[in-house]
Parts: C-alpha cells; sequence; structure tokens
C-alpha cells in the first residue's frame, strides 16, 4: 500500500481541531485569571474594589480567532466604556505607588499542561 | 531567592547606581513591593513574580520564574533617565549568569523593556525569565 503525506489536509485537520477546542481552552483562563482577580484584596479603597469588580464582571472576556496558519486565543480586557485599551495593567504590573497583582499571566503559563491537555491528544 | 538574585546583580553595578537614589545608604533597588513611601525616583522594584513553574525532569528538579524589574524615574518631560535604567537593567540579566542560593542557573532571558508611565512617574518594565536546576 502507498501511503501519502498531505501536509496541507494534516494541516487543516490540525487547525479545525484548534478551532473546536480554542473556546474551553479561552473560557479556562478566563476563569482562572477572574478567580485570581476576585482574590484581590489591596488597595481596599470603594474605587479600588469597584474597579476590579469592572473588570472581573464587565471587560474580562477571551476570544479565538483564526490568523492565516495560525489560531490565536486571546485573554484579557475588552476596550473600555470610554475607548480606553489598557485597563487592568497596573492590577497586573503594579505602579510606583501600588503593588502588583499579577492575574493575567498566570492564568495562561501557570496552566500550561492543562492547556496543552485541553487542546487535544 | 531570585529576587534576592537579581538584587545583588543590579547592586553590584556602579552604571546603574549612580542612576539610581539611594535609601538608607544603599542603592534604591527594592524587593519589596510597593517600594518604601519615603523613597525618592530613581529606583527600581524587582519583587513581583507573575509565574512561577517546576522544570523537572525524571532525575532533576528545576524552576522557571518570571520576574518583573520595574524602573521608574520621575515624569520631568523626558524619559531618558527611565530608559537609560531599564535597558541596563536589560543588559545585565539578559542571559547573564546568576548566583541563586540553592539553585544552578541555567538561562535567563528579559522581555520588555515596555512603557508603564503614570502621571508623576515614568516606568519601564523588563521582565526576566529564569530557569534554574535545584542544587
Amino acid at each position: 500500500m502507498k501511503l501519502t503525506w498531505t501536509p496541507k489536509e494534516v494541516k487543516k485537520m490540525v487547525k479545525d481541531v484548534l478551532l473546536e477546542r480554542g473556546p474551553d481552552v479561552g473560557m479556562f483562563c478566563e476563569t482562572d485569571a477572574r478567580r485570581r482577580l476576585d482574590a484581590i484584596t489591596d488597595p481596599d479603597t470603594k474605587r479600588d474594589k469597584n474597579y476590579r469588580r469592572y473588570l472581573s464582571e464587565q471587560i474580562l472576556t477571551n476570544t479565538v480567532e483564526e490568523d492565516g496558519d495560525d489560531v490565536v486565543i486571546r485573554v484579557g480586557m475588552k476596550v473600555g466604556k470610554a475607548g480606553q485599551q489598557h485597563h487592568g495593567f497596573y492590577v497586573e504590573t503594579g505602579s510606583s505607588t501600588a503593588p502588583a497583582h499579577p492575574f493575567l499571566r498566570p492564568a495562561v503559563f501557570q496552566n500550561g499542561k492543562d492547556i496543552v491537555g485541553l487542546l487535544g491528544d | 531567592m531570585f529576587a534576592k538574585a537579581v538584587y545583588d546583580t543590579l547592586s553590584q553595578d556602579v552604571t546603574l547606581i549612580g542612576m539610581l537614589s539611594s535609601y538608607e545608604t544603599k542603592p534604591a533597588i527594592f524587593t519589596t513591593d510597593p517600594a518604601p513611601g519615603d523613597a525618592s525616583l530613581p529606583y527600581i522594584v524587582a519583587a513581583t513574580v507573575p509565574v512561577s513553574t517546576a522544570f523537572d525532569t525524571k532525575t532533576t528538579r528545576g524552576r522557571l520564574v518570571w520576574l518583573d524589574v520595574r524602573c521608574y524615574a520621575a515624569a520631568l518631560g523626558s524619559a531618558k533617565v527611565v530608559n537609560a535604567i531599564a535597558e541596563r537593567v536589560r543588559y545585565l540579566l539578559h542571559r547573564q549568569p546568576l548566583l541563586i542560593s540553592g539553585h544552578v542557573w541555567i538561562w535567563s532571558e528579559c522581555t520588555g523593556p515596555i512603557n508603564s508611565d503614570e502621571s508623576d512617574a515614568y516606568g519601564r518594565i523588563v521582565t526576566v525569565q529564569i530557569l534554574a536546576d535545584e542544587l
């Protein structure tokens, strides 16, 4: 029997699988990021609490998109109500006066094995 | 221990120290987050570990650690100082060996600097990824 290597078909099959399972990975990371964000307790001013609640409940999201041969899964914040594109940045990285509370990067990079497991065998 | 290793490397560099303020007679490099309230700019905060994962094999145990090195200088209309500090930090840490207590350094790589400006301070963040085996 003659075997034929068909890389285009293999790539398409892999891409289809990634597109099918990507939303599960995106939701998994988003949920973990939200859990981490909700666990932050300082600064504990009303303004800071409301801001974190806004991030967690309103604009934390995930998307799965095709980009050429790639499947891109993004977890992060939507553009804010007033067009802001960097919501949550200073929560994640801290500032000159406020401590950092990373919640997005750990949600992805601490979960590498689980993400690979969700994407398939 | 990873933050301490980074602190030791940064605090021994005369060029970098020359660009920073001092705090209690030492260079203003902090491994606490945030920096003390009475610290004066420019300073560095090297305390945040956003990612720490195991790097084990069948016969060895190791860790991959990310550390954010945040550089701040006063917002006086020019980012020259903070850029110079951040580039020096990157120069000192990118693919440079570290002495890490209880570990053998394998590899380090920096990403950034990325912009983290505020109204009163210009900020740059260099993230260093450090891979080390346990002794």
